[in-house]
């Protein structure tokens, strides 16, 4: 912890973990059964539903769905470089990293939109059918983990030549980016591709 | 690193562990948005105990009704009822067993146990400053706070509060027009419950990364005290069930406001009626859903209450707790299986026979680790000295009454036996006796026991006493006959058992019952009495009256802003009683650096 | 451990694990176009998204590099997720 002031007392605990890292993990751990609830519940009515299921999902725009699993993929890797520049106490490249993946993270929203905007033109909502249900339902909860994960993204780069952002922020900022990456990664191909 | 328990003997310096900051001195920083967790554990007690009380005027609503059916309500019916001439219209009566079951389950028992003695203790008990995210914890409290404020209000909306069961399935929590509450007052349940997931996750965080990560020096995973163990086991339920109930919640929600149909099947009808929804949900998915919260949750509420009662024992039989390794690995085995059994709730439903067996199996299993406890529990108290203060007393009850709960648990595990009993006053019967008979007691034995800690007094032990009695006698009269009204087939949930044949015979029990219903009711009040007067005029408490060996007994009572003058280095477990190590007194406290020229052996490391 | 764990993957290291994900990612899109009926293609979807989010986990997230109890945060909720999503199907997931 070279970057942050000598004296500051560090909140490492008996076990030699950080408390705010560890209290990161078992926020992510709650957040996996949430969304398990949702794809459990995707994935078994989709079976009970299988040919309705089917045909809906082939209305989706697979070539924006592939883009935007290609644009968050990038800013997760833009996150992890940002998280390597500030424990090298490279704040200029943190900067630089953050900018960029907020960009993308807007990128993804933007092409979301596109997405919702096309649907909605023709008449597909959430109550058309239980596949639009979930597809609504899941990818709104997502989008709004991406709209907290901009919000806070923001703030962090904000702070960024702070002496009291230190490397274990970025890094808990970065834990929970990439699961909101983990969680595309499985409604893509759950929505897009099956 | 590793978090072997051998490991964590190193001797590190704790977090936090600079000179005590100053307490806040404003009014609002101390006694409103405190972030410390002593404040916060008496706001949580605070606002649980008011719930306490309406959840029980429900219940005693319910009794009338039960007993009179249709009869005015006296002194308050006018004034409740004035359109039918002050008896309770029907669809109150659902309210009543929905409100009763969600408030005494959400509001009551787990935000006492959890946030109430959670938050007061763990940091007192692992030997911290405080928990590990301090403003989260106040921002888990007021989330509480107001998801409390939105169920007493869907109480006095139009059609009421919601009403199909506290278990809210599909169609009834669904469909709007189904009954009078499935209106706004479902709308306000859901938005509670969701409330709830948010400040019971921000506190289960807490929680967990309290005692992993801020133990005392020396404070090893087998010097924790039971309490805490059982805290940590239930903050990992709540964290990990919790979600999966959210994002049912979330999906109900939006069958409700924007016409999905998660919940709801192709060709519903109501009174003739095609439902407007495109279908092709599943009613089998809400109970699963719910369930996998509402299993784990019911051990949320009895896990601190074995807790508890393993500190109180003890205490009060001066002699070491038996076979603590195994009551840890009886904790944790009861959360293991408390994952996996939830479908034991859906039996009636039609569930798949295979998958019915594997829940009936895991169910029954529970029973193992839970007799392993109420039999370390009997031989903790075995030759032991007891003294039958007023936390021995409840301690005593929890343990009997937990039997009686347990074993009839066993007759619904079984799935034969289970269609036969389903939705009948033995289930009733059956979880009064953990919930009330196991929890509640087991709460009102903490009160008396950690009160001085909290309040720097004692509670009136005559009082105590009265109060004691009659909430064992009343509670037994009204509970157990139901185990025999229930297996003669008496319903849960109906307004009236009049209107059976079959029922009218036992109708006499249920006036009996509503009877002892009212005592029951009424010795409470001596409870809130001595409460309330013992906060003022209680009895000065010194440091440890009850000559008690975990952390929180070391400091002054009650317990100062910063808990600990110093962060103690711990040198042994937590139930060190009837050994000579201590001098004149027969227990040595957990931070105390003796050695000991004993006649006996004298446990300074672990328990064996 | 923290202090150690932070360098031990270089930038090339995290542009070497986008460029699987991309790969696994083109896959997982082509495999959709092959005309292999739904269970096959929901199977292998499910395995290679779970390939991806393992790469994810353990390289970008350092879980690799992590403490038992991180790691046991990792693990157990996604044991149980699968659980929940394998018991309720004979109920939810059949033609009714």
């Amino acid at each position: 912890m070279s970057s942050t002031g000598a004296h500051r007392l560090l909140p490492i605990g008996v076990t030699g973990i950080d408390n705010r890292k560890l209290g990161m993990w078992i926020f992510l751990a709650s957040e996996v059964m949430l969304f398990a609830g949702l794809i459990g519940s995707f994935v078994n009515l989709r079976a009970a539903n299988l040919v309705m299921m089917t045909e809906a999902a082939g209305l989706l725009n697979r070539p924006l769905g592939a883009l935007n699993t290609f644009i968050l993929i990038t800013s997760s890797l833009t996150m992890a470089l940002a998280v390597g520049a500030i424990q090298r106490g490279n704040r200029e490249r943190l900067r630089l990293f953050l900018l960029l993946t907020i960009i993308l993270a807007l990128a993804f929203m933007g092409v979301k939109a596109v997405e919702y905007g096309q649907k909605f033109s023709h008449h597909y909502t959430a109550h058309t059918n239980l596949f639009f249900s979930f597809y609504f339902i899941m990818t709104g909860i997502h989008a709004f983990h991406v709209l907290v994960g901009v919000i806070v993204l923001s703030v962090v780069l904000a702070k960024a030549n702070s002496q009291k952002m230190d490397a274990l922020v970025v890094e808990n900022v970065g834990l929970y980016w990439h699961f909101v990456d983990v969680v595309w990664i499985f409604l893509f191909p759950l929505l897009y591709l099956t | 690193m590793t978090n072997d328990p051998q490991a964590n003997q190193v001797v590190r310096a704790p977090i936090h562990d600079e000179p005590p900051h100053p307490e806040p001195t404003s009014f609002w920083r101390r006694w409103v948005f405190s972030t410390n967790h002593k404040m916060i554990g008496k706001q949580y007690m605070m606002t649980s105990i008011f719930f306490l009380f309406v959840g029980g005027f429900l219940a005693m609503l319910m009794r009338w009704q039960l007993a009179y059916p249709w009869a005015e309500i006296p002194l308050i019916g006018k004034l409740l009822f004035p359109d039918s001439g002050g008896s309770m219209p029907p669809e109150f009566y659902i309210m009543l067993v929905t409100l009763h079951g969600t408030i005494m389950v959400f509001f009551v028992v787990a935000p006492l146990l959890v946030g109430g003695f959670g938050n007061f203790l763990i940091p007192l008990q692992v030997g911290a400053r405080d928990m590990a995210f301090p403003v989260l914890n106040m921002i888990s409290y007021w989330v509480f706070f107001l998801s409390g404020a939105v169920v007493l209000t869907s109480l006095f909306v139009t059609g009421g509060g919601a009403a199909g069961g506290w278990t809210v399935y599909p169609p009834l929590s669904v469909l709007k027009e189904a009954v009078p509450g499935s209106g706004l007052g479902m709308d306000l349940w859901i938005l509670a419950l969701g409330l709830m997931w948010v400040a019971l996750t921000l506190g289960s965080l807490n929680f967990l990364a309290t005692i992993i990560n801020m133990r005392a020096p020396g404070m090893s995973w087998f010097r924790l005290p039971l309490l805490t163990w059982a805290q940590f086991v239930v903050a990992v339920l709540l964290l990990l069930s919790f979600p999966v109930a959210a994002a049912g919640l979330i999906m109900m929600e939006a069958d409700r406001l924007i016409g999905t149909s998660f919940f709801l099947a192709h060709g519903l009808e109501i009174a003739d009626m095609a439902v407007e929804a495109a279908g092709g949900g599943s009613a089998i998915l809400w109970q699963h859903i719910f369930w996998f919260l509402g299993h784990p949750e019911v051990y949320v509420l009895i896990l601190p209450a074995m807790g508890i009662v393993s500190e109180i024992l003890p205490v009060f039989s001066r002699k070491p707790i038996f076979g603590y390794k195994a009551m840890v690995v009886a904790m944790v085995s009861i959360m293991g299986l408390g994952f996996i059994v939830w479908a034991h709730h859906m039996f009636q439903a039609g569930l798949n026979p295979l998958m019915a067996m594997a829940f009936m199996t895991a169910t029954m299993m529970i029973a193992l680790p839970s007799g392993v406890k109420v039999f370390n529990w009997l031989a903790t108290l075995w030759r032991g000295s007891l003294r039958f203060e007023t936390p021995m007393l409840f301690a005593l009850a929890f343990v009997s009454l937990f039997i009686i709960g347990g074993l009839t648990g066993i007759f619904m595990a079984a799935l034969p036996v289970d269609i036969h009993i389903h939705d009948t006053y033995f289930i009733i019967a059956h979880f009064h006796y953990i919930v009330f008979g196991g929890s509640i007691f087991a709460i009102f034995g903490a009160i008396h026991f950690w009160f001085p800690k909290m309040f720097g007094r004692l509670m009136s032990e005559s009082a105590g006493k009265i109060h004691f009695a009659l909430t064992f006698l009343s509670f037994n009269a009204v509970f157990f006959p139901m185990h025999m009204l229930g297996s003669q087939g008496h319903l849960r949930r109906i307004a009236d058992p009049t209107v059976y044949d079959y029922l009218r015979p036992m109708q006499d029990w249920n006036v009996f019952i509503t009877l002892s219903a009212f005592v029951l009711g009424a010795a409470q009040l001596i409870f809130l009495w001595n409460f309330v007067w013992s906060i003022f005029r209680g009895k000065r408490a010194e440091a440890n009256p009850w000559r008690a060996n975990t952390l929180e007994w070391s400091i002054a009572s009650p317990a100062p802003s910063h808990n600990f003058e110093e962060i103690p280095t711990v040198h042994r477990w937590p139930y060190e009683y009837s050994s000579n190590g201590g001098g004149e007194r027969d227990w040595i406290e957990q931070a105390e650096p003796i050695t000991v020229e004993a006649s006996g052996p004298v446990e300074e490391g672990e328990p064996a | 451990m923290t202090e150690h764990a932070k360098h031990r993957l270089s930038s090339k290291d995290y542009v070497m694990v986008f460029l699987g994900l991309m790969v696994l990612t083109g896959l997982t899109v082509a495999l959709s176009y092959t005309g292999l009926g739904e269970g096959m293609r929901t199977f292998l979807a499910f395995a290679i998204a779970s390939a991806k989010a393992l790469l994810v986990a353990l390289l970008f997230m350092h879980l690799r590099f992590e403490p038992r109890p991180i790691i046991i945060f990792a693990v157990t909720p996604v044991v149980l997720a699968v659980l929940f999503i394998l018991a309720i199907s004979p109920e939810v997931g059949v033609v009714r």
